[in-house]
């Protein structure tokens, strides 16, 4: 029938934005798809922006103290610690006062927790778009990373009046926060979309991670310095891919040397690259049979 | 390119049953630990958490081969758990097959089924806007389209007010009235037909026809015959995941009647 074939060829008549897959798509049982594919994220950026953006909308609602508590998280914590570690324990901060050395270490811990948690239950509250509309699943874990990003602005803005206070001038290494930064979004996210797809076949992940991220807390260097790890552990403690994020954070925030020496720097972005890119392998094997895990 | 707009070729999917009953302590945390490398050595995507037991599976859809032109209006028929929504699962891409495969040829709107994806806690308005953008729309299209959107569904009043409190067929209207609206080329319908009150499924059914004339291909589930009738020119009957019957509408109506009678 040439007559219909004709509104196919059409294209024309079709908006440019639902033309994103070139309109011509192949489904086929033995494929096997890019463990990253750039470009179908970026045809799909709307999809992204509207998923981070009903994620910081949602967040708060039905809260009573709101976006209160993105900030009385950590200065809480902050507050209990100096008293306990600080004061108490006189745990050595780097020469910094130990309320803003224990502060910049829990900045970015609380996003990474924050990410971890977020992307745990993406999969499975996200059901219901999962099992409606295509688009690239590696979107959910991801907008978890990025509407997070709104929590961690508003603590470094915290973080950046406590220097302040504490008149601790940040020098030109202060240009390579955002740097810092994007090393943390990248552990969060690799960690993240593990989490995401390791909690869809077993539910004991979402309920082992409250306690894995509190003893990790302890293994990562917030409320003490590296330095405090005897020599012999130092290597094996670096695995941890946060252990560099904290050194590199605090190394640009304030004009104190490197807390932990380059091997164990490399020892700690080679564990962030490992989680990364083997997460996204790990997540593109999976990706097209997230539908099937017994949520649909 | 493709004379069809969808062309299927033997496709087929397995389920593995009793994936997740847990035969004791010491092979869950053998499964924790070993689920991960599966999915670093070669296996089928179609096959979820497959590394070992090859062969218990359960084949809900299989050895499913048809051919739709573009424009046509095909009924899918058959008793529950047939495997209808299965396929249309696989054809939207929602889930990937186990076996076969399919051309797809023009733009596929969403899944259209009982239960949209819309968030509970938004307003009608923000989830016609999230939900327009995760189906393929921009904002500025959204934007225009608004008002239609909103008087199809007929849920103006309720507009600004959370979802949560929504009616189920309030619910399924507005989403119904956003599908429709993304102007799709080819449409996947689960029943959703079903749900709303007469004079919406007459609405439906009217928009639906209005679609068919302008070269929409749509394929749709139903157990609703006035439907299958009124609308398609065709129909495919299954049956215990296998396709025994395409041809014309009241051939396989005949078919599905007689089929439930036994």
């Amino acid at each position: 029938m040439p007559a219909k074939i004709g509104v196919i060829d059409a294209d024309a008549s079709i908006p440019a934005s639902l033309r994103r897959t070139a309109s011509i798509a192949s489904i086929h049982a033995d494929f096997t798809a890019p463990v990253l594919n750039v470009r179908e994220l970026w045809a799909y950026r709307e999809v992204l922006y509207a998923l981070v953006w009903r994620d910081i909308k949602v967040r708060y609602a039905q809260t009573v103290v709101g976006v209160g508590w993105v900030v009385l998280q950590p200065v809480l914590t902050t507050a209990v610690l100096t008293l306990l570690a600080g004061r108490w324990m006189r745990a050595p901060a780097q020469g910094l006062s130990y309320s803003l050395f224990a502060y910049s270490g829990l900045v970015p811990w609380i996003y990474f927790t924050h990410v971890l948690t977020k992307s745990s239950v993406c999969l499975l509250s996200n059901n219901g778009l999962l099992s409606k509309a295509y688009f690239p699943r590696l979107l959910l874990p991801l907008s978890t990373a990025i509407a997070g990003l709104v929590d961690l602005f508003v603590t470094i803005v915290i973080l950046g009046l406590l220097m302040i206070y504490h008149g601790t001038a940040g020098g030109f290494r202060l240009l390579l926060l955002p740097c810092c930064l994007l090393l943390l979004i990248m552990v969060a996210i690799g960690t993240g979309i593990w989490i995401a797809v390791l909690n869809l076949y077993h539910r004991d992940v979402a309920h082992a991670l409250p306690f894995a991220t509190q003893l990790v807390f302890f293994m990562t260097p917030i409320a003490y310095p590296s330095s405090l790890v005897p020599q012999s552990w130092r290597l094996l403690y670096s695995l941890n891919p946060m252990v560099g994020v904290i050194a590199c954070f605090r190394w640009a925030l304030f004009a104190s040397p490197l807390d932990i020496s380059l091997l164990q720097l490399t020892a700690s972005m080679m564990a962030a690259v490992v989680l990364v890119v083997s997460g996204l392998f790990y997540f593109s094997r999976k990706e097209r049979i997230l539908a099937d895990v017994g949520i649909v | 390119m493709s004379q069809y707009a969808i062309q299927a070729q033997g496709l087929g999917k397995r389920f593995r049953v009793g994936m997740h009953s847990t035969r004791g302590m010491h092979e869950a945390i053998e499964r924790l630990v070993r689920e991960p490398f599966s999915a670093f050595r070669s296996s089928p995507a179609g096959t979820p958490g497959d590394s070992h037991s090859r062969d218990d599976g359960f084949w809900a859809l299989r050895h499913v081969s048809f051919e739709l032109t573009p424009g046509e209006v095909v009924g899918v028929l058959g008793a529950n758990g047939a495997g209808k929504s299965v396929l249309l699962k696989i054809l939207s891409r929602v889930t990937a097959p186990s076996e076969g495969g399919a051309q797809i040829c023009g733009n596929v709107g969403p899944l259209l089924e009982v239960g949209a994806g819309f968030h509970p806690e938004l307003t009608g308005r923000e989830n016609v806007y999230f939900n327009g953008a995760i189906l393929g729309m921009d904002r500025d299209q959204i934007r225009r389209k608004f008002d239609d959107i909103v008087a199809f569904s007929g849920v103006e009043q309720f507009i600004d007010m959370a979802v949560k409190f929504y009616s189920s067929g309030m619910r399924i209207r507005l989403a119904f009235s956003i599908a429709v609206h993304l102007e799709p080329e080819i449409m996947l319908i689960d029943e959703t037909l079903a749900v709303g009150d007469a004079s919406f499924q007459a609405k439906c059914r009217r928009k639906l026809a209005e679609f068919a004339a302008q070269g929409c291909t749509l394929l749709m589930v139903s157990h609703d015959e006035t439907a299958i009738t009124e609308l398609c020119d065709r129909a495919i009957l299954f049956s215990h995941g296998r396709m025994i019957k395409d041809g014309d509408v009241s051939d396989v109506l005949r078919r599905y009647r007689e089929g439930e009678g036994k």
